[in-house]
């Protein structure tokens, strides 16, 4: 499992990024679907390092036959965006300028993958993303 | 600069008034005179060449010149039976040609195999105390097996300019020790040196190990071997295997020649001593490898090169029916402690400190040092106390491999004369499994911060008994014990079976080469952790050529025999692996930075200096308790500034947290006293180059009150 | 092997010709030592010398001692590219003034 400590600032979100897209390569995403990976967890991180009381962030991937995972660690206060309200179905038809821009981050960090749990730990939120791998072609 | 104590007088009128600077005797138009016992071996002496050997059973002695090169002796001069004293024959030689000359003997003596006696007459012997050897000048280059002196002894003279270098004696808890082979260092041709694998060309490489930090490098064998003794070939690739690393000892006085560029000059003392003299320029000790347990004459069907044809008997340890007892792995065993083979040792380490200025030793598989002469084990063996009282040797390291082939583990008991440090085995064992994982690891890995007061303790031998080391020649490289979980040594010709099973490594996913960035990264943080276990430990920290940037011999661990890429440092890594070597770099600095890693005491888990904390204190994922149960994978721990080298000196207050946990863990940090922070030095999870920062630029932590640690990382904080 | 000698201004200069050896280089010594003796400058012109052996570097060390302790300097011209590499790896070249050029070794003397 590959890992990743960065002191929890806007800086961090560029290393993020990259380590995002290394695990996508080597998990062998499709476009889509890393393209996804990312956003999620580039949401997620962008919305833990703009929350004060955060010091560092760790960032791991776990790559299996099935599926490529990324957690997000931190120590900040328990924040479970599931609870959130996520927007209504009139709020993303409503126009650019009137959506609560926050939540949309949340609500694409939750919907862009496959699969999206939240565990509080002790003192640390551990939010966990998992992409599915395109069932290879069958034999021909 | 005593420029003075060094002018030369010219002698000759001087010399003309000694009745012993003429010859007494002549042979075939040779003059001689009765030449004097001590010392052993050969000694220029005015207007000839003291030549003095000694051998117990020998029944005469021939003494056999050469021109060098030369196919046929230029003269054979028995000695005169008035030449004899005691068991020594002794002989000045006048007229000779110090620079052309080579020498050996023809001892004749019983061939008699069961009481261990076998004197080959017909053969010319090398002479144990040759200071040099010629006839092996070039390395690699297969023998004529059928010349009739293969390994030839050589004159040299002995007035080497040192100015006012000695010894650096640098304090032993002051040393980080860098592991290398000469030929290994610059053989590559990455190196770019101009007389590749030479000691001149690892002078050339001078500015890059003094950026590296360390300051003693411990040379793998350098005395003269034979790297063509063996007669093999790779089964992976037919290309020859050889006798690489050396650990088979011809003539333990002369330099290995073919190690020299110079060697084919016979001027490899001079190139020698001019590497040592630049070393300690530059603060660097040298330390040699020393393999005193067996030579290179193997057993009964070896060949006879020197010490078997001149006293078999008194040279080896002999079974009772006259066949060689081999606790050394190697067909033979040195009858160390046997008065005059220990007067031999003696007199060859005197020699490497008065003549090389060599700072100190390491004996292979040292406890054969103290078997007796039938290879029992001795309570307190007359060589290992010797050697610890000698005073020449006084201020010299002495470190043992303290093990042996024939089963005898003495780390922790090594008779240690107050003198004697052990390459400790159980710190690599230990830092190898803890840092993988392993659960019940935290109480011992403990044990190994604080300098090994549990092997070392119980005696007061105090932290510099013990030489911590993770890696060294024997066994994986640093990269090769994050990237295999097993042995890879077919190459070696031996059906895969030779070399270590117990390496504790751990692949990180995959065995071997990959692409893979995750098992990459792995991999690297594996190696930075075990970096900062080397430097924050109590003890001498003792690294191996290449771990800085990642050198792997692809599984081999026990690459004795490879010369090639498996055992060559391809300095191509220094770029490739840039982010490494600025960790090492600055990882040693920080050590060198913090005297409260080098005290020479073992720490008491008390506060004997008054400051308020204990010397040592323990902690977990929270602050003041620690976790010694099996499922700890944490080990945390606070050093006192005030304690640093037993409360003599004054550092920072150190925290380190190591987490060989699998997941990030939420930790929480003691308080500071008085206006104190946190300071970030090192955080292996962090991208290089933010995972080291140089001392006194170490940012502070915006919580101070708990930190949050990656999966398999370590982190050290300062506080000031 | 012989050695020429010739002066220029307060410097003297001795060309050496031929090889120095273990047979040689005392006779080369021998030489050498009385003009060091009258002069305290000395140029040793190694441009025809084509072996030098572990004998001869030992010679030049011994009359480089000899005259640091009256003061005087050595310098050593035109040593060969071999002869050059030799004296860096045994240590004997850091004794020495060494020039390229005749004119170089007597101005590093000035």
């Amino acid at each position: 499992m590959s890992a990743l400590t960065l002191p929890a600032t806007l800086d961090a979100l560029e290393d993020i990024g990259q380590f995002v897209k290394e695990t996508a390569v080597s998990g062998g995403l499709d476009t889509g679907a890393a393209y996804r990976l990312r956003l999620a967890v580039d949401e997620m991180a962008t919305n833990i390092v703009s929350y004060g009381g955060v010091a560092e962030i760790v960032i791991a991937a776990t790559v299996t036959a099935r599926d490529v995972t990324v957690t997000l660690v931190d120590n900040g206060v328990a924040f479970d965006p599931r609870r959130q309200a996520l927007p209504s179905e009139a709020a993303l038809a409503a126009p650019l300028e009137e959506r609560d821009i926050g939540g949309l981050g949340i609500f694409l960090a939750l919907t862009g993958v496959d699969r999206y749990d939240y565990a509080r730990e002790g003192e640390t939120n551990r939010n966990v993303f998992t992409m599915r791998k395109a069932p290879a072609a069958p034999p021909t | 600069m005593a420029e003075l104590t060094n002018v030369i007088t010219p002698a000759l009128d001087v010399q003309e008034r000694r009745i012993d600077y003429y010859p007494t005797h002549d042979y075939n138009g040779y003059q001689l005179r009765p030449g004097k016992p001590y010392p052993f071996g050969t000694t220029l002496v005015p207007g000839g060449v003291n030549f003095s050997i000694f051998s117990n059973h020998a029944t005469a002695c021939t003494l056999v010149l050469f021109e060098k090169g030369g196919g046929t002796p230029l003269v054979e001069i028995p000695f005169p039976d008035s030449f004899r004293i005691g068991n020594v024959w002794c002989m000045i030689v006048f007229g000779l040609d110090v620079e052309t000359l080579e020498y050996g003997y023809r001892l004749e003596g019983p061939w008699d195999p069961t009481a261990g006696q076998r004197f080959a007459p017909s053969r010319i012997i090398l002479d144990p105390y040759a200071k040099a050897v010629g006839g092996r000048e070039v390395w690699g280059q297969p023998p004529d097996w059928n010349d009739i002196f293969l390994q030839r002894g050589r004159l040299i003279f002995e007035d080497f300019d040192w100015e006012d270098d000695r010894p650096c004696e640098i304090p032993v808890e002051d040393l980080v020790i860098y592991e290398m082979h000469v030929r290994s260092f610059t053989a590559d041709p990455s190196a770019g040196a101009k007389h590749p694998g030479t000691f001149a060309a690892m002078r050339e490489k001078l500015p890059y190990l003094k950026a590296l930090g360390i300051n003693c490098v411990e040379l793998m064998p350098i005395f003269e071997f034979n790297e063509c003794e063996n007669d093999r070939v790779s089964p992976e690739t037919g290309e020859r295997l050889f006798n690489y690393w050396g650990y088979s000892t011809v003539a333990f006085f002369a330099p290995k020649t073919s190690f020299a560029a110079t060697g084919k000059f016979g001027m490899q003392v001079d190139e020698l001593k001019t590497l040592v003299k630049e070393l300690h320029r530059n603060g660097i000790e040298v330390i040699l490898d020393v393999v005193f347990n067996h030579t290179a004459e193997g057993n009964e069907m070896g060949p006879t090169i020197s010490f078997r044809g001149v006293d078999n008997q008194t040279y080896y340890m002999l079974t009772p029916e006259g066949y060689y007892y081999n606790f050394s792995g190697c067909g033979n065993t040195l009858n160390c402690n046997n008065p005059i083979v220990r007067n031999m040792v003696l007199d060859c380490l005197r020699y490497w400190v008065a003549e090389y200025h060599i700072d100190g030793f390491r004996f292979d598989l040292a406890a054969i040092l103290g078997r007796d002469p039938w290879g029992t084990p001795m309570p307190n063996p007359p060589l290992l106390e010797t050697l610890a009282f000698d005073p020449v040797l006084g201020k010299c390291k002495l470190i043992a491999e303290a093990w042996d082939a024939g089963g005898l583990y003495q780390v922790g008991s090594f008779p240690a004369y107050g003198r004697w440090a052990e390459w400790n085995g159980k710190f690599r064992d230990d830092w190898r499994r803890f840092l993988i994982g392993e659960p019940g690891m935290a109480g011992a890995v403990a044990q190994r911060i604080q300098g090994s007061p549990d092997l070392y303790g119980w005696n007061a031998r105090g932290t510099t008994a013990s030489i911590n080391f993770i890696t060294c020649h024997d066994g994986f490289t640093l990269y090769d014990l994050v990237a295999y979980n097993d042995k890879h040594n077919w190459a070696n010709g031996e059906g895969g079976t030779d070399g270590g099973n117990d390496n504790h490594s751990w692949n990180c996913g995959w065995e071997g080469e990959t692409d893979d960035p995750a098992i990459r990264e792995l991999r690297r943080r594996q190696m930075k952790n075990a970096w900062v276990a080397l430097m924050v430990s109590q003890g001498v920290p003792m690294v191996l050529m290449g771990d800085e940037v990642a050198r792997t011999q692809f599984g081999n661990n026990n690459a004795y025999c490879q010369d090639n890429h498996l055992n060559w440092m391809d300095w191509s890594q220094c770029a490739q692996n840039a982010d490494l070597l600025r960790f090492a770099q600055r990882m040693i600095a920080f050590r060198h930075a913090h005297p409260v890693f080098r005290n020479i005491a073992h720490l008491t888990n008390t506060d004997y200096a008054g400051s308020g904390y204990a010397d040592i204190t323990w902690h977990g994922t929270e602050a003041w308790q620690a976790d010694w149960s099996d499922n700890s994978r944490v080990v945390a721990f606070m050093l006192d500034g005030r304690h640093a080298k037993g409360a003599t000196q004054t550092d920072d207050m150190i925290y380190v947290i190591f987490n060989a946990y699998w997941d990030a863990l939420h930790v929480r940090l003691p308080g500071l006293s008085h206006d104190r922070r946190w300071h970030l030095a090192v955080n292996t999870g962090m991208p290089s180059p933010r995972d080291i920062h140089p001392t006194g630029t170490e940012p502070p932590l915006d919580n101070q009150g708990s930190l949050l640690i990656g999966p398999r990382a370590a982190i050290v904080l300062v506080g000031r | 092997m012989n050695i020429t000698v010739s002066q220029r201004g307060e410097v003297s200069i001795a060309a050496i010709l031929g090889e120095i050896d273990g047979k040689t280089a005392p006779l080369a010594q021998a030489q050498l030592m009385p003009i060091l003796e009258a002069t305290n400058k000395v140029v040793l012109d190694m441009s025809s010398v084509s072996y030098l052996s572990s004998a001869g570097l030992r010679m030049l060390l011994v009359l480089y001692r000899q005259a640091t302790a009256r003061s005087g300097k050595v310098a050593l011209v035109g040593l060969s590219e071999e002869i050059k590499d030799t004296m860096s790896m045994t240590g004997f070249l850091g004794f020495f003034e060494v020039s390229d050029t005749l004119d170089a070794g007597l101005l590093s003397l000035a």
